[in-house]
């Protein structure tokens, strides 16, 4: 996780928490301490949800899309071998011709391993505290490199498996646009309908505490959740 | 009894001169609404993803003639050729049906560098690229068909759930507020000072759940520049609401 991304999640929390405590604790009249004490809960409630789940989406977001440019630097991969290079030139060229500066570096990295003597697999699986394997590694288990057709097949693989989890995405999209649209217009409407219903009605005069702490705490972390957990099937 | 009334009168008049200055003030809300809307936000940089509007071939023959540059130049090969070339590699990945039915394709730009960089390096060095080629062709139909598919779908859930947040709710809460703008309610209670916070607190939600959705939309952006994307649609909104909460009285 980057350290740059933790500094705005910790200026957007205090951005959401500060206007949002005061907002909810003003109703209930007490002292600016309690006031104070609203906005640092509210800030720290905001902090923990965006680190648990903004940076849970955006680390799978990362390492998803690095898997992509993996698989699509096989592609050169497979080509060179098949016009007979050797692994340390084809290593070599990847660390170069790759799309991705991560992704040049983990080939820059195993080829300095391989150029020491270690040998291929090995290279791979100790290079980044076994992370790299991950990235080479398809449904059916790790690729064998000095196999052109294990390549081959895990290259069909993993585009079989984007293929289908695309066609998947696009249900859950038909799903997600439904709970969407119920967050953040029906749910509040209705409460919005049942708070000035009751006040028309009701005998009793009612304070906005209720209503405050229901529009701006519960709704937006029930949003929250539900963004994350669409955000998070959709790239994990 | 007559400092009721006076004090029941300056409510009044303050209310009153409010909701003036709110409906004077709320259309200059419009302005940057309007603006952004019309000229629209445009990211710089949209590395992720490339979006091709009907314009698939083009993208990708000027991105492959710069690829090629070297390639042609080491090899020696004459300008004519290039454009045969080409045909026949574009029948090939048939992505001329494309460009006529004006489809919207999304292309990482990952593959078409791939693509360019094998292509460059068969033809400075004489190999024949086809057999690898041939396995782009699979892959770019997947991307282009289903991310196509995706992108409509998503941006018209987008829009169904901001045109609740940026029409309806206001409308709704504008409506509803009013009914604290009365002097006492059926049941004789007196409601009216909660007027104005129940529109704030509303307008507070829609920010919140216009800035989270927009973050979410965008993992890869930055919580700012996410935040900044909602003011166009969120000055919309306070528009709406606080003309709506202004003059509906009015009306009533």
């Amino acid at each position: 996780m980057n350290v740059n991304d933790r500094k705005m999640r910790f200026a957007a929390s205090i951005l959401f928490g500060i206007p949002v405590g005061i907002l909810v604790s003003y109703p209930f009249q007490l002292s600016h301490v309690f006031w104070l004490f609203s906005c640092f809960l509210l800030s720290s409630l905001f902090f923990l949800f965006f680190n648990v789940t903004l940076g849970h989406v955006q680390n799978s977001l990362a390492h998803a899309e690095l898997k992509g440019y993996a698989f699509d630097s096989m592609h050169s991969m497979l080509y060179l071998k098949d016009g007979g290079m050797s692994t340390y030139d084809i290593l070599a060229t990847l660390s170069k011709s790759s799309g991705n500066e991560t992704l040049k570096e983990i080939f820059y990295e195993i080829n300095s391993r391989f150029r020491f003597g270690v040998g291929l697999e090995d290279a791979i699986d100790t290079c980044r505290h076994g992370e790299t394997r991950k990235l080479f590694s398809s449904s059916e288990g790790p690729i064998n490199f000095s196999d052109s057709t294990s390549i081959r097949n895990a290259m069909q693989l993993h585009e079989d498996a984007s293929s289908s989890k695309r066609a998947s995405l696009y249900e859950a999209a038909q799903r997600n646009a439904t709970i969407n649209m119920f967050i953040s217009t029906v749910l509040p409407s209705f409460a919005i309908f049942g708070f000035v219903g009751s006040s028309i009605i009701g005998k009793q005069t009612y304070d906005m505490s209720l209503f405050s702490m229901t529009m701006l705490i519960f709704f937006p972390f029930i949003s929250l959740a539900i963004n994350a957990l669409s955000t998070r099937r959709s790239y994990g | 009894m007559d400092k009721k009334i006076q004090g029941l009168a300056y409510a009044l008049q303050s209310s009153l001169l409010l909701m003036a200055i709110l409906g004077i003030v709320s259309p200059i809300f419009l302005i940057p609404g309007a603006t952004f809307l019309i000229f629209g936000f445009k990211s710089k940089n949209d590395s992720n993803k490339t979006i091709l509007l009907s314009s698939n071939v083009n993208y990708i023959l000027s991105k492959y003639r710069l690829g090629l540059k070297n390639a042609i130049r080491s090899v020696g090969m004459e300008k004519g050729q290039v454009p045969r070339k080409l045909n026949d590699l574009l029948c090939r990945f048939e992505l001329g049906n494309y460009e006529a039915e004006n489809t919207v394709g999304l292309l990482s730009g990952n593959i078409e560098s791939e693509f360019v960089w094998i292509l460059s390096h068969g033809l400075s060095t004489g190999r024949n690229v086809r057999k690898i080629l041939e396995r782009f062709s699979y892959k770019m139909r997947n991307h282009i068909m289903h991310d196509a598919l995706l992108l409509s779908k998503s941006s018209n859930s987008n829009q169904i759930a901001l045109l609740g947040l940026v029409f309806f709710l206001p409308l709704f809460g504008g409506i509803s507020s009013t009914i604290f703008g009365m002097s006492s309610s059926i049941s004789g209670t007196a409601v009216h000072f909660l007027k104005w916070q129940f529109t704030l607190v509303l307008l507070s939600y829609i920010a919140l759940v216009m800035s989270i959705n927009s973050i979410f939309r965008n993992p890869k952006k930055t919580i700012v520049s996410s935040v900044c994307e909602i003011i166009p649609m969120f000055s919309i909104s306070a528009a709406i609401m606080l003309l709506s909460a202004a003059y509906m009285p009015y009306v009533v």
